[in-house]
């Protein structure tokens, strides 16, 4: 297990699915219940296909696809801004109101647990959903 | 032509047919804005009450009932609703003694504020295309975010004193903990920051632009950087969240590296907005109490301050209005849960996760395509637009004015 500073933001096609209504399908769950990773730290990982991403506490986890991508610097890694990410994302406002979306620690490991889509993992979370 | 309302540039420009549930015949949708456009046709919702099926007329009244007997109610969303439906939700919120707050709260909220206030300069996305010679991506990644925000503004376009453009005339930087889809197209001008290390930077750029060797980074990047703000004629930039989380309340940082820059030259700031009408929200609530977003007006009079953010507020509320967005999916589950086991009444076009977990659901018109309005851009420009599909079903404006009649 190694620990992560994670950053979540857009993607071009996450925008596209999500205007068009397709958060709760498959595309969605391919697009954005991802963790890009440095190619040193994903191949020192064992280049997992999916990597379990956990608060520092071991509270909250969530199990997504990874691969290794350029533009995250080593010790970084890049989830786009969804349900999958904010699992890990640490509420706490510090008196400021908003969350911290860039910068949360995170701790990353190998998984061999299923990726969830968007309403499974809702049911899984809150024990409920459609 | 229509108006595209999938993101806070709203284009003008766009030319599309929807008919027979097919959209065809597009010109200038960007992918996002195609998405948008499309949306007209999947996953849209229906009324329900506790997941059964029923009419609007019971929707809306389950709504009302629902809010009136709520002692502290939140009102959430806002963003993606025009200016009309925003004005009829302040009143309703005025009603109910509610809490009222919207998607900047924990996204450009703290930097709009100031952008309002007139402490830091703004200017006008046309401006930024006749003039701007220099434009600086801050934590943000408008290729993914705002697809036309480059070709038709910021870098590519012709302007009435930039001909030339981006073969000659503009520089485009961008400062990102990532090289970014948007750093991409600019390599040699992207300066890479840690997570958190923005306001570090900026301290940096400040010695740099005293004639000091800065402390911080790569000394030759830094003085290249320098220079090349000393020698914009007139620069904008453009700051996303990446450098709002990292700078959060130590705002004043960047406040204070605008005002030296502009002692040098012309530099203008445009907080990059994401949904469409954030910035109208933003306007609106501060003509009418004084502050941007996170506004109570319990006892009657408006009062401001983080205990009445969405993300605080969703854990001391006894019940929730969300309009058109989708909270459940976009914050931290802590926040979702407690918004998940409340009371809850979704207004939205579309199918989501919070109208799933919505006790009521009220489907709405789609602003842009289905219904009028008026919203603001990100840099402070009003744009009115008309629907261009004819639907039977009602605006937000009109379903927040049955609530407000029924309670």
């Amino acid at each position: 297990m190694m620990q992560f500073l994670l950053n979540t933001g857009s993607t071009i096609e996450e925008g596209r699915l999500a205007k068009g209504g397709s958060k709760l399908s498959v595309d969605y769950t391919q697009e954005c219940a991802v963790c890009e990773m440095n190619p040193e730290d994903y191949e020192a990982m064992g280049s997992p296909e999916r990597v379990l991403v956990s608060t520092p506490d071991g509270k909250h986890r969530v199990a997504v696809y990874a691969y290794a991508g350029p533009s995250v610097c080593c010790g970084h890694i890049f989830m786009p801004r969804a349900i999958w990410a904010n699992v890990v994302v640490d509420p706490e406002t510090f008196s400021t109101g908003s969350p911290l979306y860039k910068g949360s620690p995170v701790m990353v490991e190998a998984t061999e647990e299923d990726v969830l889509g968007a309403e499974d993992l809702v049911h899984k979370l809150y024990g409920r959903g459609r | 032509m229509a108006t595209c309302t999938g993101c806070s540039l709203l284009c003008e420009d766009i030319e599309a047919e929807l008919s027979g549930g097919k959209l065809s015949k597009v010109k200038n949708l960007c992918r996002k804005g195609h998405g948008h456009f499309q949306s007209a046709f999947s996953e849209r919702t229906v009324p329900m009450i506790d997941g059964k099926k029923v009419d609007l007329d019971q929707a809306i009244a389950r709504a009302a009932e629902i809010l009136r007997s709520a002692k502290s109610p939140l009102l959430f969303g806002w963003s993606n609703s025009t200016l009309e439906a925003q004005n009829v939700g302040i009143s309703l919120a005025e009603k109910l003694d509610a809490t009222i707050d919207d998607t900047s709260s924990f996204c450009q909220g703290i930097l709009m504020e100031r952008i309002l206030s007139g402490s830091i300069p703004t200017c006008t996305l046309d401006d930024v295309r006749n003039y701007a010679d220099v434009s600086i991506f801050w934590g943000a990644d408008p290729s993914s975010s705002h697809p036309r925000h480059l070709s038709r503004f910021s870098y590519y376009p012709r302007g009435d004193k930039r001909q030339k453009s981006y073969e000659e005339e503009r520089t485009c930087m961008v400062v990102d903990v990532r090289m970014s889809a948007t750093a991409t197209l600019c390599k040699d001008y992207l300066f890479r920051v840690p997570p958190g290390g923005d306001a570090e930077f900026i301290e940096a750029i400040l010695s740099v632009l005293e004639g000091k060797i800065p402390r911080l980074g790569d000394k030759k990047k830094m003085i290249e950087l320098g220079g090349l703000l000393k020698k914009a004629e007139w620069g904008a930039i453009f700051p996303g969240l990446g450098m709002i989380y990292s700078l959060q309340d130590n705002m004043e940082v960047f406040e204070r590296l605008i005002a030296r820059l502009n002692e040098i030259t012309t530099f203008k700031v445009i907080p990059m907005a994401g949904h469409f009408n954030m910035r109208g929200f933003n306007e609106l609530l501060r003509e009418k109490t004084g502050y941007i977003n996170r506004v109570s007006f319990e006892g009657g009079a408006a009062s401001h301050g983080p205990e009445n953010s969405v993300v605080a507020a969703a854990k001391t509320c006894d019940a929730a209005l969300v309009i058109g967005s989708d909270p459940l999916s976009s914050l931290p589950f802590g926040t979702a849960r407690a918004l998940a086991r409340l009371p809850l009444i979704a207004i939205d076009p579309r199918r989501s996760l919070t109208t799933d977990a919505a006790g009521v659901v009220i489907p709405a018109a789609i602003s842009g395509l289905e219904a009028g309005g008026t919203a603001v851009r990100m840099d402070g420009v009003k744009i009115k637009f008309e629907p261009i599909i004819k639907a039977d079903l009602p605006a937000d404006e009109q379903i927040l004015s049955r609530i407000m009649e029924a309670i």
